[in-house]
């Protein structure tokens, strides 16, 4: 790495390296301890979704993009079927409804202890992480159970929802969520109070509503620095707002608050689940509105992963097949924070606020051509710009 | 201070007393819940050879070898579980419903691939005249019974079904070029059957 900026020392970390799940680069510039600037590079997992996507049928891109991102895996099919919906211009069943919002809640709660025992890890912690992943374990148990995988659970449909949740498994369902309850408050209460935790997060990464509103950050990120946007209540989707819950915010905006608005959510998604379960045990009902075919035109769709907003853009020619497919994950506005929020801390103090947003990097995937030889980027934002703007021309002329 | 600290020693002793949440599985066998979604598997008795299986597969995880060798005529329908996906698309297209069915296998790690290959063998009915697949044996035979009365409009089918019952008559059964329009009534595909419906080849040239 060049260091063309004239600043004092380089730390590389990536693209591979032991504290990062996947990989990515960041080049720190160093003064001393403090870091005075971050640099950003991927490509590294670059899987060409979005164009695989065109190649594929619309019933079949819902297993492409839920291969987006491991975790919150059912986020991208989510918003895939609130856009094509949009475009369809259709309701579906209101079991459906219920069945996808207990589907994106119990991810939600295991991506959001996912994430508790991770940062834990990251700061040495590694009590956190144990439990927190015990906890989280249950859950994955109960996918397994409820859509027969622990990860991709292959739920989604446009339309509806592919398999039922069975009167049978209810009991178990709240069973577990009954468990992890009285679980969740023992660990959130004891990472809050924790004296060493609030030592290493508190005033540490901090991000400003001012920050939050200039790189356009999303989720859970935005809510900890008093930002209050939730597309779950803003735009609502699937059952959402027919049942009761809070958007949880915070003040301050450091690594500390993040951690609380995520376990804080744990509970409301607990809420939500059992509120859905209720309306839905001992009725029966459709699970999938039928879709004969996909007409012209474009639709939207958005939903509020336990990243931050995920968003779906479909373009339909009438065929089988999607024209363009654009996916902007909620990583992507998350990950430039960190241009505001690490500068000024300590090398030892970026590994977490790195982590803090709970980044996605192969949901970010972008992909840049250089030419080498002329160390020259080519296919820039403008000539981008100019090319799109020709070709709606065309599009224009034929009719 | 002293009341958080009673409250994560609780957790850890009840930790410490408590059964490990991960299972035995090497040395007891693990029973996947009803609901699994593990290796597909092909079923002889319900699948038709329709090949709905391969169309919609999201992976491309099952391969169609549609094999034509000195007068035998085979299709083979190959289900890959190393590009499998588990989305069970195939299970819900399947044209019978009982044709490939996900089972709750999970264990299939091998060193050799043809060892958890799950494969089929059709027998396939090509058009006499330019020898494209017409269809498998059991695919036309269930489509006639579906059709009823009306499956007699369909020549291929009525063929099919003369050759089910073992009905022998003295009609010339093979094809003999140039197409002529008494083939229509042969085993030949829609195509070659509009050129001898349209054009009849012999009149033509």
């Amino acid at each position: 790495m060049e260091n063309d900026k004239k600043k004092a020392v380089v730390v590389p970390i990536g693209p591979y390296h032991p504290l990062l799940e996947e990989p990515e680069f960041f080049a720190l510039y160093c003064d001393g301890e403090k870091v005075v600037d971050v640099e950003w590079q991927a490509g590294y997992n670059h899987r060409a979704i979005e164009k695989l996507s065109e190649g594929k049928h619309w019933d079949q891109v819902t297993f492409l993009v839920e291969r987006i991102c491991g975790i919150c895996s059912t986020s991208h099919p989510f918003a895939y079927s609130n856009a094509v919906e949009n475009l369809l211009d259709i309701n579906i069943p209101e079991r459906a409804k219920y069945i996808r919002s207990i589907i994106g809640e119990l991810e939600r709660l295991h991506s959001h202890l996912l994430w508790v025992g991770l940062a834990g890890h990251f700061l040495g912690y590694n009590t956190v992480f144990m439990w927190a992943w015990k906890y989280r374990e249950p859950v994955l148990d109960m996918f397994e159970i409820i859509s027969g995988n622990r990860n991709h659970y292959a739920m989604f449909k446009i339309g509806g929802v592919r398999r039922n949740i069975e009167d049978e498994d209810i009991p178990k369902l709240r069973k577990v969520l009954a468990e992890l309850k009285g679980q969740l408050e023992m660990l959130t209460a004891a990472v809050l109070d924790d004296p060493v935790l609030a030592a290493r997060l508190k005033g540490i990464g901090v991000l400003t509503k001012e920050h939050i509103k200039n790189f356009g950050a999303v989720g859970p990120v935005a809510r900890a620095s008093g930002v209050d946007i939730d597309i779950r209540r803003d735009d609502p989707y699937a059952a959402y707002p027919l049942v009761e819950w809070k958007v949880i915010t915070t003040e301050n905006g450091d690594v500390f608050d993040k951690a609380v608005v995520r376990l804080l959510e744990c509970f409301e998604s607990i809420k939500i689940i059992q509120q859905c379960l209720d309306a839905i045990e001992g009725k029966k009902g459709e699970i999938c509105a039928e879709v004969r075919e996909v007409p012209e035109g474009e639709g939207i769709g958005r939903h509020e992963a336990p990243r931050g907003e995920c968003f779906h853009y479909i373009r339909s020619d009438g065929t089988n097949r999607p024209v363009r497919h654009k996916i902007r994950a909620p990583s992507y506005t998350n990950i430039p924070t960190f241009k505001a929020s690490c500068i000024g801390q300590t090398i030892s103090d970026v590994a977490i606020i790195l982590a803090g947003v709970d980044p996605c990097y192969c949901c970010t995937e972008r992909v840049a051509v250089y030419d080498v030889e002329k160390k020259k980027k080519l296919y820039d934002f403008k000539y981008l710009v100019e090319l799109s703007r020709e070709k709606t021309e065309r599009m224009r002329k034929k009719g | 201070m002293k009341k958080p600290k009673v409250r994560e020693l609780k957790e850890a002793f009840k930790g410490l007393f408590s059964k490990p949440y991960t299972t035995d599985f090497p040395y007891k066998p693990h029973i996947p819940p009803e609901r699994y979604r593990g290796k597909p598997e092909y079923n002889s008795d319900g699948c038709v050879g329709c090949g709905a299986c391969f169309q919609v597969c999201p992976a491309k995880a099952i391969e169609m070898i549609d094999r034509v060798e000195d007068g035998k005529a085979t299709r083979t329908l190959i289900q890959h579980p190393s590009q499998c996906i588990f989305c069970g698309e195939c299970e819900r297209n399947c044209i019978t419903g009982e044709g490939i069915k996900l089972t709750t296998k999970f264990d299939i790690a091998y060193f050799d691939e043809k060892d958890t290959l799950d494969s089929i063998e059709h027998k396939l009915i090509v058009c006499q005249h330019c020898g494209t697949p017409i269809g498998t044996e059991k695919h036309l035979q269930w489509v006639f019974k579906r059709l009823g009365n009306l499956g007699f409009a369909q020549p291929v089918l009525l063929t099919q079904l003369m050759e089910t019952l073992e009905i022998k008559t003295d009609f010339e059964e093979k094809v003999v070029p140039p197409i002529q329009r008494t083939d229509m009534l042969k085993v030949v595909c829609p195509k070659c059957r509009r050129i001898a419906f349209i054009s009849d080849e012999k009149k033509g040239k």
